[in-house]
């Protein structure tokens, strides 16, 4: 199995093995491109129903570019390339009505800042309820109580109260559970949630994703939880792929990627996190986050790895399966961190 | 809100201040005066009597600073005087004969300067740094930088002399008239269900409307496109997106975010809009406060100048009141409250 390189046409993920029968989501190949910016090279991975999916990696390792292009809210100057299927349907390439009927009934996104992701001059209420409107019709009146259970699904006391108000009125984290809410009121099947606890204050971030999680199971929604922090990975996913520089450097259901990595990034930045019980010692890794220009030919990583060879800066590192996911390294780590 | 209130108040009375001291000592600085007009010059003694006589009734030959606290002390209770020059008709009837003329005239160029700006505005923001946006913009930068006096002086050779579609002065054809109801003679001319009149108005109404809307015009194309811009790079618009809007509602949201800055703009623009009239309508021979505080100036007719001068300033004023308030109805995160540092 060898994949010289990721030219936008002649890559096809042909050898890879089906997990479960159809996927929810299968993204292939995705690659989006902004002029000579290469933002994702290729991405691929699945989403299963009720699975939270993890998408880990540091700041620009295209992991909005990623979510975006899942729901083609890409801008116009952006080049895509790949598959994203969805339900068996695919999504790249869609038209502008089809694809305006999969965002918010088929697949919701949060918005990472609560307090610029909504309308300051409109009501909370008003926003949720549109979105009502536009996929059901429904009138504003009953978009008002749907919009409200949903508020005290998600833990908020006085839900008339809060659809009053405007963003500004709210805290932070009042805030981020409404754009949440304005995800979810339509009810998806796959909620995207980019960075979504970043912006707020460390207590209240295990609370949000909590609340996220809870009414996404139990509405049965698959989660693609798209964050830097490992630690948010580790409570919250079952699997988790790990990007950099616009690759899926490695794949992997959440245990096996923390007790055994295989891709030098992952370990590195396993440890680069302070880890519970062991006291202080997090090592950073040396370098900086790399930005991929034209076709990607080598692999990523190369600049900053401690185990790079010259073969690895020849060509991208082909995709190695293994039992529980797959990496893209030649000279993979073994065993233990 | 009372807060709001109050400091508002003080700066409308500062600012009024200020205004009547100008207006004052501006007019006696002018060369020449009302009497001295009147009477024209070289002529025999007795004249010189009559000459004293007449300044003594009118005031004239007092200090000036006297003459000024006279004049201060009339406005405050609201004493406009008469006019030295028709025959002592009360300031405030020649007032209310052309005020609501330059009303009418005024809402006329804000209609026609909307109508252009906020279709060219949504144009040349949405499609930023393409030809639609270049020609907006150039567009816009036109509107603003030629002189209204000049593009009505073009209006009127165009329309007067080459294609006259358009009446170039007065208000109305002289064949017709107008059963006074408010004064605004459009209207009266709907009120009274004159449309033949209510036409001629608005046929006369449009050459100054358009010199005056189209001068308007590039500063609201300017104000909208940025603050379009403005909204169209923020995330909730792209959040939008991410919930299945129409791009029409998204475009429709945009424009409700941008509202409140370009209905301050308008207020704002009031004031030139007004100072505008005073051009125009003596381009176009309208009898409306503009056409009257020229007439006054060259008069000399000081009660009537400096009348009419502070009634504008505080209409000015009224207008950016207005503006603030209703930047305040239209965004929400305004609180209206006294001084600077409102969040
Ligand atoms: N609209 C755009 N135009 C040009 N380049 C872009 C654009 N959006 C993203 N990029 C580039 O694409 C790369 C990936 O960006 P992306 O936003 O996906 O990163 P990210 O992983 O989400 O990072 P962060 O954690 O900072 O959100 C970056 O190098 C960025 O500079
Ligand atoms: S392919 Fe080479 S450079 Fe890249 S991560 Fe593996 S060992 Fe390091
Ligand atoms: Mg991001």
């Amino acid at each position: 199995m060898t994949m010289p390189d990721t030219s936008l046409s002649d890559t096809t993920a042909t050898s890879r093995t089906d997990r479960s029968a159809t996927p929810l989501l299968r993204v292939r190949d995705l690659s989006v491109r902004f002029g000579a910016v290469t933002a994702v090279s290729s991405v691929s991975f699945d989403v299963g129903k009720g699975e939270v999916f993890g998408v880990v990696g540091e700041s620009g390792a295209g992991k909005s570019a990623t979510a975006r292009a899942i729901i083609g809210l890409l801008p116009p100057t952006a080049r895509l390339g790949g598959s994203v299927l969805y339900k068996g349907e695919e999504l790249v390439g869609a038209s502008k009505a089809r694809l305006r009927k999969v965002r918010g009934p088929e697949i919701g996104y949060v918005f990472q800042d609560a307090l610029t992701a909504l309308d300051p001059v409109r009501t909370i209420g008003a926003q949720l309820a549109e979105v009502l409107a536009v996929h059901r019709r429904m009138p504003a009146r009953q978009a008002l109580e749907v919009a409200a259970d949903l508020l005290s699904e998600l833990k908020i006391n006085d839900p008339k109260r809060t659809l009053n108000a405007y963003p500004h009125q709210l805290s932070g984290g009042m805030r981020q559970r409404a754009v949440i809410a304005a995800a979810l009121i339509a009810d998806p099947e796959i909620i995207i949630a980019d960075e979504v606890t970043s912006a707020l204050d460390v207590t209240v971030q295990r609370k949000v994703l909590d609340l996220l999680l809870g009414v996404c199971s139990a509405r049965g929604a698959g989660v693609i939880m798209i964050t830097h922090d490992l630690g948010v990975v580790a409570q919250t996913c079952d699997r988790v792929a790990v990007l950099y520089g616009g690759i899926v450097a490695e794949e992997a259901d959440v245990i096996g990627l923390f007790d055994a990595p295989r891709h030098p990034y992952t370990g590195a930045l396993l440890r680069s996190m302070p880890r519970m019980g062991e006291s202080g010692a997090f090592v950073p890794i040396p370098g900086s986050a790399i930005q991929v220009f034209g076709t990607l030919n080598t692999c990523p990583f190369a600049d900053r790895c401690e185990r790079a060879q010259p073969r690895c800066r020849e060509a991208l590192p082909a995709e190695t399966r293994t039992p529980g996911g797959s990496y893209r390294c030649i000279n993979p780590l073994e065993g233990m961190a | 809100m009372l807060n709001f209130i109050l400091h508002r108040a003080g700066q409308t009375l500062i600012v009024l201040f200020g205004v009547t001291l100008i207006i004052f000592f501006m007019l006696r600085v002018m060369p020449g005066d009302p009497v001295a007009l009147m009477f024209a010059e070289g002529d025999d003694e007795d004249i010189g009597a009559a000459r004293a006589e007449f300044e003594r009734a009118l005031g004239l030959d007092r200090p000036l600073y006297v003459q000024y606290f006279v004049f201060l002390g009339d406005i405050l209770r609201l004493n406009f005087g008469n006019s030295i020059v028709r025959g002592g008709e009360p300031v405030l009837d020649m007032v209310a004969r052309a005020l609501p003329l330059t009303i009418e005239l005024s809402i006329y160029a804000l209609l026609i300067a909307l109508v252009i700006a906020v279709p060219v505005a949504i144009l040349s923001a949405l499609k930023q740094n393409t030809v639609w946006d270049r020609g907006g913009t150039a567009f816009a930068l036109i509107g603003v930088s030629l002189p209204s006096f000049w593009q009505g002086i073009m209006l009127v050779m165009f329309f007067a002399v080459w294609i006259p579609i358009f009446p170039v002065s007065g208000v109305l054809d002289t064949r017709l008239s107008i059963t006074r109801v408010t004064g605004a003679p459009f209207t009266d001319a709907v009120l009274t269900g004159n449309w033949e009149a209510a036409w001629s108005v608005l046929r006369h109404m449009t050459l100054p409307a358009l010199t005056l809307g189209t001068g308007i015009c590039g500063q609201f194309v300017r104000v909208l496109r940025s603050s379009l811009l403005e909204v169209k790079h923020q995330d909730f618009i792209d959040a939008f997106r991410a919930r299945g809007l129409s791009e029409r509602a998204v475009v429709r949201h945009m424009l409700h975010n941008a509202m409140p800055t370009t209905a301050v703009i308008i207020g704002l623009r009031i004031g030139a809009l007004l100072s505008g009239t005073i051009v125009i309508e003596t381009v176009f021979a309208y009898p409306g406060m503009g056409y009257l505080l020229i007439q006054a100036i060259n008069a000399r007719d000081f009660p009537v100048v400096q009348g009419v001068v502070v009634l504008l300033t505080a209409m000015v004023i009224a207008a950016n009141l207005m503006a603030d308030i209703i930047h305040g109805m239209l965004d929400p995160r305004v609180k209206l409250s006294g001084g600077r540092g409102n969040k």
